[in-house]
């Protein structure tokens, strides 16, 4: 059946509110930096914990955007992914963005790791071998160049593609997405692996898992489905997202949202019961942190409500249908993400940075303020770089049955 | 700059072939069960396998009157060819369940074609997994004994023990794939009474078919039987194979011991089970003319996925590599050793060449249009992924922590006659499958036809 639609760009493009939520965020972000400059000056080892743990967060959200931006070219081209896409390609026009804001850690490495202070290095024979052999200063920072170099150069093909699809006369014409989203999506679980390997992961030196990439990688498509549903769901109060987001769309992305969260709770489960079955050594050190000096409630509280609570009530239909009820789950589930970030960073440089003390549970300002200010210029970037294009690509193959959605004519 | 645009909505992507309707969809299938003569080919192919199922008793048969003495399994490798195999025949049941669960639950149409000897696939291979562990028992007659039944002598299963939660696991899998697969027949069957002539058949049929008529309210009830199946048996796709890594994973042994083991479990799984639906699934369209309904189309989608489920494997190869040696631990770091430097150093290089470097050429779509590359890239797999479990198994015990407790493994011919028994024993049951059952699901193929489209006024 083929049905004729008039549809204008204009007709398409973001609303003003972006501008608005742009400048927002950049003032909520500026604020919350001044106001956690004090704590550089009072505790400058506390102060980039919180920024690690800010910085990993909102990296992961960059992560995600690239991540279903390219599973967006190769498997779900229409529906939910065609609405999602210039909300993902905004986001991952933050990479730049996120490599600047990644150099104050690059700069104060011995401040969050053990293996970047040359006396401990010297006085630990594992050490001086992971050293060695992966953690050295230059691999390091080879590592982080390079891998933003491919995260930009991939986000920089996928949006000037996309950018060209905009164009009347590129109707139908074929750009080579996939020749990039395919193997991207190769590379990039590799790259952010080892990113993640760099800078979390190897806060216990002495500790690995080969499933932590995997966690982080579902974390990162989690935070960003979830920032996803609360985006769309802002914008719907307005034209033209009113007309985009049916009930169907929002259904999907809480199908999304439910199946991540699975996914997430399935390899974090794994991971312990492997590690707490085997009870090595070298590895149960691990949990046994996180299992004391009140570590052992946020733990619980990790389980619980990061997992089993909101997956319990995402298995609702309704739930997942109704803005009014899917925007609060998605916020919880972007606020676990980030309580996750710091489950697994916190403890580790506690206990590496200061062995034999006791390791307290505890949230410091800067905890809470940091991931705020990262957060505040990362949307404020997001928001800018959403206003530059419109909502939907138009031309884009599939882009007529989105506009033939459920209220399409309302 | 307003740009007015006229545009008109893509036709639907149908994945099968033009010019059907609903009554060539039934005689096409139908035609293969009732009217269609047996073949040479069919006939020569059920006698080899009848001939493996030959092998699988007289090894069967031996085992019991003598015991497992008679395979190569010893101390330190305990777990031979029975686990090996055990697992290859599990994950190639993985397949079914994902195209009839999964795939239906992410709305793919093009799963239609291929779901019903999928599933039966699963079902049969899953009857080949369970008799290795079973025989691997020693004293299968007692094998009720891992079920945790009341006993006078107060002797429980160990709950602890993942081999106690396999139980539990593939029962379950194997249960809900039955009834799943049966569900989902019930249409086809009614389909097969209303349209055989010989009053036998007919009376067949009508018993299994439980007195389908087709009406709205059975339909409606059948569409609700079949998504909560469908929902139930997505679980079980990661929860069997998780399990299956957790009897290595749990253990301390170096290359069992690794967080990575379930999802790269799954996805191994996932990549063998696909390989075996190309591998059945290419002779099918070719000896029996379906190809139309078995597409290129599809060859290219099961293509993919055997792609990106072995990039994964590939994934996980890599982290077990490279945590072995970030974390540097004496004996993992030996274990990298022993599989590139080792006695089974062939083995592993095989499992390489096979499993992750020959696949890649499933990223060229012109080699995943060609029926014969993709079969022999199939078996290829199939060979790579059961390297995978004999490296995993073989390697990491023949060699563990003290030197001089060091062994080798060396199969008998019992266990390759009890290995080549089991694909005799799968191959027979495919073969009958495709010519006493509809191998392609009639019922859901009519929902792709023009005919079946909504038309509004």
């Amino acid at each position: 059946m083929s049905v004729t639609t008039q549809w204008t760009s204009s007709a398409v493009a973001t609303p003003e509110v972006a501008k608005k939520l742009s400048t927002r965020a950049f003032v909520v972000g500026l604020v919350a930096a001044l106001g956690s400059a004090f704590g550089f000056i009072t505790g400058a080892e506390n102060f980039m914990q919180a920024y690690l743990v800010g910085y990993l967060f909102w990296l992961c959200v960059t992560f995600g955007c690239l991540g279903w931006l390219m599973i967006h070219y190769i498997a779900a081209r229409g529906g939910w992914g065609l609405i999602g896409r210039r909300i993902w390609e905004a986001g991952v026009a933050n990479f730049p963005l996120m490599f600047v804001l990644g150099l104050p850690i690059l700069f104060n490495l011995p401040k969050l790791y053990i293996w970047a202070r040359p006396a401990a290095v010297a006085a630990d024979e594992h050490l001086r071998y992971v050293t060695g052999a992966w953690l050295s200063m230059s691999g390091v920072w080879g590592r982080y160049i390079g891998f933003f170099a491919i995260w930009i150069a991939m986000a920089f093909l996928l949006r000037r593609w996309s950018a060209e699809q905009d164009l009347p006369e590129n109707e139908g014409k074929a750009l080579p997405f996939q020749w990039v989203a395919a193997p991207g999506l190769v590379i990039f679980a590799l790259t952010s692996t080892f990113l993640v390997v760099d800078f979390s992961m190897s806060l216990d030196p002495a500790w690995a898992s080969s499933i932590y990439g995997l966690i982080f990688v579902a974390s990162s498509g989690l935070a960003c489905m979830a920032l996803t549903v609360i985006v769309t769901a802002t914008l719907s109060n307005y034209q033209p997202m009113a007309t985009l987001l049916t009930r169907t769309t929002l259904h999907d992305y809480g199908k999304w949202c439910f199946a991540v969260i699975m996914l997430w709770a399935y390899f974090s489960f794994s991971q312990w019961l492997i590690i707490w079955a085997g009870n090595l050594p070298e590895e149960i050190g691990f949990f046994r942190i996180r299992l004391q000096g009140g570590w052992e409630y946020a733990s619980l509280f990790l389980a619980l409500f990061g997992w089993a609570v909101p997956w319990g009530l995402l298995l609702s239909q309704d739930i997942k249908k109704s803005t009014r009820t899917l925007v609060p789950i998605a916020c919880w589930i972007l606020f676990m993400r980030l309580f996750d970030v710091f489950w697994y960073v916190k403890p580790s440089w506690q206990a590496s940075l200061h062995p034999g003390q006791a390791h307290l549970f505890g949230i410091t300002p800067w905890d809470i303020l940091l991931p705020i200010a990262i957060g505040g210029f990362w949307l404020g970037s997001f928001f800018w770089n959403l206003r530059q294009r419109p909502l939907l690509p138009l031309y884009a193959p599939f882009a007529t049955q989105v506009l033939e959605g459920e209220h399409a004519h309302d | 700059m307003a740009q007015t645009v006229e545009r008109v909505s893509l036709a639907r992507e149908n994945p099968i072939g033009p010019g059907h309707g609903l009554g060539s969809v039934t005689d096409k299938i139908t035609d293969i069960i009732l009217r269609r003569p047996i073949g040479l080919g069919w006939v020569l192919g059920l006698l080899t396998a009848l001939g493996l199922l030959g092998a699988l008793h007289l090894a069967i048969g031996y085992l019991l009157y003598r015991g497992t003495g008679i395979w190569g399994v010893n101390i330190p490798v305990g777990w031979g060819f029975a686990i090996v195999n055990f697992v290859w025949w599990i994950g190639i049941g993985h397949a079914g369940t994902l195209i009839s669960a999964i795939l239906c639950l992410l709305r793919q149409p093009w799963r239609n074609s291929i779901n019903r000897f999928a599933e039966a696939m699963t079902i049969f291979a899953v009857m080949c997994a369970g008799l290795f562990p079973l025989l691997h028992t020693g004293r299968p007659w007692l094998a009720y004994w891992m079920f945790p039944l009341p006993n006078s002598m107060g002797v429980w299963p160990q709950f602890r023990s993942p081999l106690i939660w396999d139980v539990f696991a593939v029962s379950t899998y194997a249960t809900i794939s039955i009834v799943f697969w049966f569900v989902g027949l019930i249409p086809d069957l009614a389909t097969l009474r209303d349209t055989a002539k010989n009053p036998v058949i007919r009376g067949l049929f009508g018993a299994l078919a439980m007195g389908w008529t087709g009406s709205a309210r059975h339909w409606k009830r059948y569409e609700s039987a079949y998504l909560l199946l469908a929902g139930l048996s997505t679980p079980l796709v990661l929860s069997v194979h998780t399990v299956v890594s957790f009897d290595f994973a749990v253990g301390i042994v170096p290359g069992w011991h690794t967080t990575i083991f379930p999802p790269y479990f799954v996805a191994g799984a996932i990549y063998s089970g696909f390989a075996m639906v190309l591998v059945l699934a290419i002779p099918i369209r070719a000896a029996y003319g379906v190809s139309d309904f078995i597409t290129e189309k599809h060859l290219d989608f099961a293509a993919k996925v055997m792609l990106a489920t072995g990039l994964i494997v590939g994934y996980g190869y890599l982290m077990e590599f490279f945590t072995a040696l970030y974390g540097g631990a004496q004996y993992d770091r030996f274990l990298v050793w022993n599989r590139l430097h080792g006695p089974y150093q062939l083995a592993y290089i095989g499992l390489l060449m096979t499993n992750i470097v020959i696949p890649q050429v499933l990223w060229i779509k012109k080699i995943r249009l060609q029926p014969i590359f993709l079969f022999l890239i199939s078996c290829v797999v199939l060979v790579g992924m059961w390297l995978e479990r004999f490296i995993i198994v073989v390697v990491s015990l023949s060699r563990d922590f003290v030197t001089s407790s060091w062994g080798s493994y060396v199969p008998t011919i019992w266990d390759w006659m009890t290995y080549a028994g089991t694909l005799g024993l799968f191959f027979t049951l495919m073969f009958l499958f495709v010519r006493v059952l509809p191998m392609i699901n009639m019922a859901e193929m009519k929902t792709l036809v023009p005919e079946a489209e909504v038309h509004h006024a």
